[in-house]
């Protein structure tokens, strides 16, 4: 085969260019820290790795809900705790007034005392974080509770449905606990309205009505487990948060692990690579030289 | 026999010779010349003498001037240069929407799931004014990105287009030039030589003509070559070149290929041009990049309707598809959606300041902290937008028996409910009976495995989708069709319940006793235009769209009908690996062009090339012989001289 000059110069341009663009491909790779830039690249993990970072991103927002939820959890422990003591002091209120030795006198400046447990557990009712009455269902930017203070009568104001949070792909959780849940539900196959039963103590005691007083200690009472259950509800919701929170940890921590797999560059091999290329590189620069001072034209007379 | 015979051998011999080196200084003078191929004067003995002792030699004269030309690796060279220059465009209008598409310059993923994330947010907290303020300015960034990604990919074509109209002048000119040369060879040609540098000039410019588009040659009488196009229209024949013109296409206001042959007739060629960079280009403008333009549409559109969808239930509202009240994106109602996409009228006013009321949280009236719509819309993030403009579930023995399955589908960003006790018939008859509002039909069809409830789209733009559905998806294209698993038969009950909610907020109720059939029945009863259609087919329900994606969010309906999808992000993640597999097909190819081009250059180039070793050797060889022709001279002088003084020729001492 006969070797042309014009071709020979072709062949060294080409073995050059090739040489420095697979240099440069390393380079960026090396200075990104990735080894896939763009999608022709690897087209399946640059595709998938745009899943991970989307799923980092929902992720990271999920944990966000999960954290504001938490906050939440310690406001709902914190009121139904109050609201544990203030009808642990009903009760013990309720247990010396059922006594039929307590006079009127006495029982009359008890009433006074639970009418401003009511208004305690009405303030616990309208419990407010930021603009959020947290105890107001899904309408929560309202008082929860109103009290006419001439009768003592709570309202509620709020709804029994509360709204829910998204916490992982497929999952909502209660995004609060409404009033109702709190201050009404059934124990021991009886049904509880802890602001009903605290009014009628009031009355009752008012009245000095020994017996309906008596009678009253057994409503106290299941006032006083229901907000017993509802605690145990909460510390519940709270350790449901906490492990989906933790869940949430984990699926980041292999999100991160599987996008590093497959976009980062191995700094390493990258290095040998370029190495051998540079090699390469100075190789084809030293055969041109050398092939370049081959010619006729060094013999021949000028 | 004489002396003077020497004379005239000498004289021959220093013609020829310096013919040689001037030939020879040709070549060193083109040894860079792209197309020249090395010539060399073919020396012969002149005619000899008769004699008594027989021939006598007269000495030597140049036959012809030959050129080391091997037309065949020529043509391979031409060819092969059409695949080289079309796959070296296409290369690069793909790397181009590549980076477009790139998600480190669009970040449309990233703006996406941030839009649903805002969406999660204001779920935490449906009343604040910040996070519906966010909601909108990232609605409006979304907006703007997918606008901004349609602007590229309609510039990309636009220049294309304008490539198509220089490559169209600058084939013109070529074939002129090739037409006046085969003039000039015909002229040029002398007995057995040939017109040398017109005819490596001519190979020259039917390879830049092929590296155009497809071309075929003939070469006839006088060497003068007939050019085609690959479809056989004749481009030049003889000394007269016909001219591609520029026809603007009314449709698409880009430029199509016209060929006006000789007498003035334009005849529309735009689809015989193949290969070469200017089929490359046509294909590009046209098919390509318009293929990645409807891939953004069908995102746009199916986020839009759907976020609307349920924006529209905010406060109390219906959805309705062809109202824009209550609408969170603005309602396209002509051109593209990626195009137009922008936040509706509601949430930005004319002025651009946005109204926070408007950012719908609730569908209540009341409970002002319900979140159902924002956790609605943030749940579409979830959502599986089906590929293809048909989807079909995985077969189900019956298309009559209850699913037991509870959700919705949705169509065109309509809900359409399924319940426990419903059939893919129920389903199919859902969609069926909404579809006045979305134009959506659904069908039951019995086939050798078993019945499917296939729903058909009427209309471009029309998506459905599955929420907690139970359709299967057999198809990764970009939506029209879903199809529900298959059923055994179409007539009994799925034991389903729930709505269908099809296109402007229509519902086809589904009852337990319903069967494939009845659903299908219900959803065809309704006469409308949303384009998606249900049908059963293999006992699969088929949910059939004109145009858009298909949407199925997450949950127990797209879990139990078998529907495989992808979120948004997902999708979107699709076409960006879509146009990387195309990238990198393209550069392989081109690299294998290049590869096959670069082994027919090196036969060409060991052919024709020339050598500067070569030449030299051969200048000193010619040189010699002109010098010791030149010596004949002195010796013929000579000789004469020794004769004039033996035949007493007196020379003055």
């Amino acid at each position: 085969m006969r070797v042309t000059d014009s071709f020979r110069f072709q062949t060294y341009t080409a073995t050059l260019s090739t040489l420095e663009s697979q240099m440069d491909t390393l380079t960026n790779q090396v200075a990104s820290g990735k080894k896939v830039l763009v999608p022709s690249d690897d087209p399946a993990s640059y595709a998938r790795n745009m899943q991970i970072t989307a799923e980092q991103s929902q992720n990271t927002q999920y944990a966000s809900n999960l954290n504001s939820l938490q906050a939440n959890g310690a406001y709902y422990q914190t009121s139904l705790n109050s609201i544990g003591d203030i009808l642990t002091t009903v009760k013990q209120l309720a247990v010396q007034m059922s006594s039929s030795t307590v006079d009127a006198s006495s029982r009359s400046a008890a009433a006074d005392q639970v009418d401003s447990y009511i208004q305690q557990l009405a303030a616990v009712g309208n419990t407010k974080v930021g603009d959020t009455y947290i105890f107001g269902g899904e309408k929560a930017n309202g008082a929860a509770y109103t009290l006419d203070s001439t009768t003592n009568s709570v309202t509620f104001n709020g709804t029994d449905n509360v709204a829910k949070v998204a916490v992982n792909t497929s999952t909502t959780v209660d995004a609060s606990i409404s009033g109702n849940t709190v201050f009404t539900g059934t124990v021991n196959g009886q049904n509880v309205d802890i602001f009903a039963t605290l009014q009628q103590f009031g009355n009752d005691l008012a009245n000095n009505d020994t017996a309906a007083v008596q009678a009253d200690l057994t409503d106290i009472g299941n006032c006083v487990d229901l907000t017993a259950n509802n605690l145990a509800y909460v510390g519940t919701y709270t350790k449901n948060i906490s492990s989906l929170l933790t869940t949430n940890t984990t699926t980041g921590t292999t999100l991160t692990e599987t996008s590093d797999n497959l976009v980062d560059v191995d700094t390493a091999q990258a290095y040998s690579d370029y190495t051998t290329l540079s090699t390469a590189y100075q190789a084809a620069l030293y055969v041109m030289s050398k092939a370049e001072s081959l010619s006729i034209l060094n013999y021949l007379p000028a | 026999m004489s002396i003077s015979s020497i004379l005239t051998i000498a004289k021959s011999a220093l013609s020829a010779n310096q013919t040689a080196i001037q030939t020879l200084s040709h070549n060193i003078a083109n040894v860079n010349t792209p197309g020249y191929s090395r010539q060399e004067a073919v020396l012969e003995e002149a005619m000899p003498t008769p004699s008594s002792i027989g021939l006598m030699g007269n000495g030597v004269t140049v036959r012809q001037i030959k050129s080391y030309l091997d037309q065949n690796i020529q043509n391979s060279i031409s060819a092969q240069n059409s695949n080289l220059q079309g796959q070296t465009v296409a290369g690069n209008y793909l790397t181009s929407i590549q980076s477009i598409f790139n998600e480190d310059n669009s970040n449309l993923s990233t703006s996406i799931t941030q839009f649903f994330n805002d969406w999660q947010t204001l779920s935490t907290d449906p009343t604040s004014t910040a996070d519906k303020q966010t909601v909108a300015s990232d609605g409006q960034s979304l907006s703007k990105v997918i606008n901004g990604m349609y602007n590229d990919l309609t510039s990309l074509q636009t220049q294309a287009n304008g490539d198509v109209n220089s490559a169209i002048s600058d084939v013109n000119t070529t074939l002129t030039s090739i037409a006046s040369l085969n003039q000039e060879i015909a002229q040029g040609q002398v007995g057995t030589s040939e017109a040398n540098d017109y005819i490596d000039q001519r190979n020259q410019l039917l390879q830049t003509l092929s590296g155009y588009m497809n071309i075929t040659c003939v070469t006839g009488s006088n060497n003068m070559v007939t050019v085609f196009t690959s479809t056989g229209k004749t481009l030049v024949q003889g000394n007269t070149a016909s001219q591609l013109t520029q026809v603007q296409n009314q449709q698409t206001g880009f430029t199509d290929v016209g060929l006006q042959d000789v007498s003035g007739n334009v005849v529309d060629i735009t689809g015989e041009i193949s290969g070469g960079s200017l089929g490359t280009l046509i294909t590009t403008r046209d098919t390509t990049i318009n293929g990645y333009i409807s891939d953004l549409n069908g995102l746009a559109q199916s986020i839009a309707q759907n976020v609307n969808y349920f924006s529209q239930m905010g406060n109390g509202g219906t959805p309705d598809q062809a109202a824009s009240t209550g609408t969170f994106f603005q309602p396209v109602t002509g051109g593209d959606y990626a195009e137009n996409m922008a936040l509706s009228d509601q949430i930005m006013d004319p002025s651009g300041n946005v109204q926070l009321d408007n950012v719908m949280a609730t569908s209540s009236t009341t409970d002002t902290t319900d979140n159902d719509v924002a956790l609605a819309i943030a749940s579409l993030a979830n959502d599986t937008v089906l590929g293809g403009n048909t989807v079909s579930s995985t077969p189900f023995a019956s298309s009559a028996t209850a699913l037991g399955i509870s959700g919705s589908l949705a169509v065109n960003g309509v809900a359409v409910a399924i319940g426990a006790g419903d059939s893919l018939s129920d389903i199919a008859a859902t969609v069926n009976g909404i579809k006045g509002r979305t134009g959506v039909s659904a069908s039951v069809t019995d086939s050798s495995t078993g019945y499917q409830l296939v729903l058909t789209a009427a209309a471009a733009g029309d998506h459905v989708s599955v929420v907690n559905g139970d359709l299967d998806a057999s198809s990764q294209n970009l939506l029209q069709t879903l199809t529900s698993t298959s059923q055994s038969s179409t007539t009994a009950a799925l034991n389903l319940t729930g709505d269908i909610q099809l296109g402007q907020g229509q519902s086809v109720t589904v009852s337990a006793s319903d069967s494939l059939q009845t659903v299908v029945n219900n959803i065809n009863g309704e006469i409308g235009a949303t384009g998606v259609t249900a049908s059963i087919s293999n006992n699969e329900l088929a949910l059939s769209n004109a145009s858009g994606p298909i949407t199925v969010p997450a949950g127990q309906v797209s879990q139990a009908l078998g529907v495989t999808g992808a979120a948004y992000t997902d999708y979107e993640a699709g076409v960006v690996s879509k146009v990387g597999e195309a990238v990198k097909s393209a550069t392989d190819l081109t690299t294998y062009s290049q590869n096959a081009m670069t082994s027919l250059q090196a036969q060409q180039a060991s052919e024709s090339g020339v050598s500067i070793d070569e030449e030299m050797s051969n200048l000193i060889q010619y040189e010699n012989a002109y010098q010791a022709a030149a010596r004949l001279y002195t010796v013929a002088d000579s000789l004469l001289n020794t004769l004039m003084n033996a035949v007493g020729v007196t020379t003055t001492t």
